[in-house]
């Protein structure tokens, strides 16, 4: 017996010891393929940087970031860029003698200012395809099922050119399109919206007008009865319009047609027009697939409370099923997001000037095509970590709203 | 007669608002399909694209070696056929259905007068005795026509490619860009994929930076960058566009067919692992013989759904200057004479890529029933 005692405790030792030396060993290997992966991905970075500076060399250009303070000498239709105006930064239109810098800087605002447009229309408009979608109506549904796959199955690039040869071009010209909507000219030269400026003297009463409202808002919430305070709300509504329309601190200027063009207000260009159009058209029914799987995925149960509650469908979908499916979709809306940011790139077909297509134009200037591609990964990759940081602020923000009402 | 009506009263018309919107978008759709109807039989001047077929198909290949693409074509057919058979397994009707569809085809196209129909009849015949090789239930029949079917993939790609690649154009070049960039994506997906989630941190490092680096950038920046540096690293070669086009397209899907494999791979409860690893399977067969099989069912669908992703992209090499399907249609509207018939062309697009399109989505869907069936 104490033999066997024996023998046991030596193969326990044994197996510490077998153990320890096969640590040893699996620690070994470990770190012989850490550094054969790093050696090996090294080398080939490096022989990618050697290859590409001697086939520059070969050319006779050098890698350099000194061509961003020089001149560009490009025309860039849309955008504003940043200028320096007495040490104070503020936004200007681009022009010809300003810097490679300052033309990149007018693509990458170009292209989140349409961004931002077509997350805000491709969620409504994806939003009211997706309730057809689900909606009880069988032709509707139908029909939204055919707009859906419509747009799924084709590529977005023949969406956007359709868009804007077959669609933006065949507008009236100016001149006709301005007798048909008063104060909006939606023609071939693009859409021209009235823009508000401001009055002389109209900070003064637009600040005075802001604090009466804001004043009457507080003393309604305080002293004026729960049912009331919607009664209040119109009244001073009713109050503020007499206040601007008496005041004027606000101008409508209203665009003009004139010959070939039209001056005045807002301008959306052809393009930028035809690119929200159809890259929001695109995203809209993929966001209405997302949010139809997050409908479906909803339980029934809750549908047949809220009619228990006697909420009408309409109510329901607005006040109990809509804010639940938000915060369940919202990391694929993210996703969605980002994936429309980079698909914005395709402007350079119906040429609207974009990041993609600022670039390409400089580099055709300057010859400096690989600085700008290093320029657009970065701006690219800011720009997804922004949306998808957004995101995942938005959905902590709702799930502890949730939390909360728990 | 009386389900019709309830049907009616429930789907159509609930209530006054519902009546008014089935009213208003059946009369709002009606309008825009008859209207549609109307130009399409009337107005529209087709002629257009039959004269413009050659330019919409291969772009600017030379006729007399049209066969090259001929062949390719139908070595492709049968072999999209033969692994139709294999996966779908024998059924008489849609066997029947596949030789109706295809025979009609080639006949329309021989009526059409299209140089070189007789290969596709050729074809049809073929592609439909495959696709009952492929469901044969004898093993050595099947292996048997495994393997032709591969040499003539391989043979007819080679026949293809050794010529005139930079010719190229039209359907045939996406269709090209298509197959080259989901095949290849597959494999190289499953290297990025299983190196995301190696023990070892280097590489998981290096393959996570690459594929969410990819992932943030737009398709056609990644296209346009490996363009402009194939040169440059390889110095002194002349390697087609069709190729630097390609590695683009490689490239990017392969980050994200990666994340689709890697999904799969995460559905697998790592109890699996742990009873191959007992059962003595040294770590590459336990990858291989257990994990990946089972991963591969359940990322197939969405690369399925790649295929189409990559086909709907495809039109996006036109930033390196080579004429795609799409392309092939600008170029012709740009010719003064045809430029009045924007219309036509865009419809013929549209509704080319359309039934493409839907028939790579209703494969995808048939491949995910099939699968869910098979793992339940």
């Amino acid at each position: 017996m104490p033999n066997l005692i024996q023998d046991n405790s030596s193969s326990e030792a044994d197996s510490l010891l077998l153990s320890t030396a096969l640590l040893r060993k699996r620690m070994l290997v470990n770190l012989l393929l850490q550094f054969t992966v790093i050696f090996l991905v090294g080398g080939l970075i490096t022989l990618f940087i050697y290859q590409v500076h001697t086939g520059l060399q070969k050319h006779g250009v050098e890698f350099g970031f000194g061509y961003l303070a020089s001149p560009s000498g490009i025309q860039i239709t849309d955008g504003v860029t940043l200028t320096l105006v007495e040490g104070i930064p503020s936004f200007e239109a681009f022009a010809p003698d300003m810097s490679n810098l300052q033309a990149y800087i007018t693509g990458l605002l170009n292209t989140i200012s349409v961004v931002v447009a077509i997350v805000i229309l491709s969620s409504a408009l994806g939003t009211m395809l997706a309730l057809g979608r689900v909606s009880t109506n069988w032709v509707m549904s139908k029909v939204s099922f055919g707009i859906i796959e419509f747009v799924r199955n084709t590529p977005l690039l023949i969406q956007v050119t359709f868009w804007y040869f077959a669609v933006i071009l065949n507008f009236p010209p100016a001149v006709i399109a301005a007798k048909y909507l008063n104060g909006v000219i939606i023609s071939k030269q693009g859409v021209f919206i009235p823009s508000v400026e401001l009055n002389d003297g109209g900070l003064v009463f637009g600040i005075g007008i802001i604090l009466v409202v804001a004043l009457a808002f507080f003393m309604a919430s305080r002293l004026v009865g729960k049912g009331r305070d919607r009664l209040v709300k119109v009244v001073v509504l009713i109050a503020v319009l007499f206040l601007v329309y008496y005041f004027k601190p606000l101008t409508l200027s209203f665009p003009t047609a004139t010959r070939f063009s039209a001056t005045g207000g807002i301008h959306f260009s052809a393009e930028m027009v035809a690119l929200i159009l159809g890259l929001s058209v695109n995203a809209c029914a993929y966001i209405a697939e997302i949010l139809r799987g997050g409908l479906e995925t909803l339980p029934k149960g809750q549908w047949e409370a809220a009619s228990s509650l006697g909420f009408n469908r309409t109510k329901a979908l607005s006040n109990i099923i809509l804010p639940q499916v938000f915060r369940v979709v919202l990391p694929s809306l993210g996703n969605q997001y980002i994936s429309l940011a980079k698909n914005t790139s395709i402007s350079i077909a119906i040429g609207y000037p974009d990041l993609f297509n600022v670039t390409g134009t400089v580099a055709n200037q300057t010859g400096r095509t690989l600085e700008g591609i290093l320029f657009m990964i970065i701006a690219y990759l800011l720009v997804s970590w922004v949306i998808s940081g957004l995101t995942s602020v938005a959905n902590i923000f709702v799930n502890k709203a949730q939390r909360g009402h728990r | 007669m009386k389900t019709s009506h309830s049907w009616a009263r429930r789907t159509l018309f609930r209530n006054p608002s519902d009546a008014s919107i089935t009213v208003i978008t059946t009369l709002v759709c009606g309008w825009a399909v008859v209207s549609l109807a109307i130009w399409a039989i009337g107005a529209a001047q087709w002629e257009i694209i039959l004269d413009n077929l050659k330019v919409f198909m291969v772009g600017i290949y030379p006729a007399e070696e049209l066969w090259r693409v001929w062949l390719f074509l139908s070595c492709m057919a049968i072999a999209a056929s033969f692994a139709g058979g294999r996966l779908f397994g024998f059924s008489l009707s849609s066997g029947a259905i596949l030789t109706g569809v295809v025979v009609s085809l080639s006949v329309l196209a021989i009526c059409m007068g299209v140089s070189g129909a007789k290969w596709l009849l050729i074809a049809s015949v073929f592609a439909t005795t495959f696709y009952y090789l492929g469901a044969s239930d004898a093993r050595w029949v099947r292996a048997a026509a495994n393997l032709i079917v591969m040499l003539a993939a391989v043979v007819s790609t080679y026949v293809l490619l050794s010529h005139q690649v930079k010719d190229i154009g039209g359907l045939l070049l996406s269709t090209l860009i298509t197959l080259a960039t989901s095949l290849t994506v597959i494999p190289l997906g499953i290297l990025l994929a299983l190196g995301r989630q190696s023990k070892i941190l280097s590489l998981r490092v290096c393959c996570t930076t690459f594929i969410e680096t990819i992932r943030s950038m737009p398709l056609i920046l990644v296209v346009y960058g490996v363009w402009i540096s194939v040169p440059l690293v390889f110095q002194g070669s002349d390697i087609p566009d069709i190729y630097r086009g390609m590695l683009g397209f490689v490239i990017f899907y392969s980050a994200y067919s990666a994340e689709f494999i890697r999904s799969g791979l995460l559905s697998i409860p790592p109890s699996q692992t742990e009873a191959a690893a007992s059962l003595g399977l040294s770590k590459f067969h336990i990858q291989t013989e257990i994990i990946l099989p089972q991963a591969l069912r359940v990322s197939i669908p969405s690369l399925v759904g790649n295929i189409l992703d990559v086909f709907n992209f495809a039109p996006l090499i036109f930033i390196i200057g080579l004429t795609e399907f799409m392309r092939a249609g600008q170029i012709v509207l740009s010719n003064p004479q045809y430029s009045a018939h924007a219309y036509e062309v865009f419809v013929f697009l549209f509704a080319v890529y359309f039934v493409i399109g839907s028939c790579l989505t209703f494969f995808s869907r048939r491949l995910e029933a099939i699968y869910a069936k098979g793992s339940r």
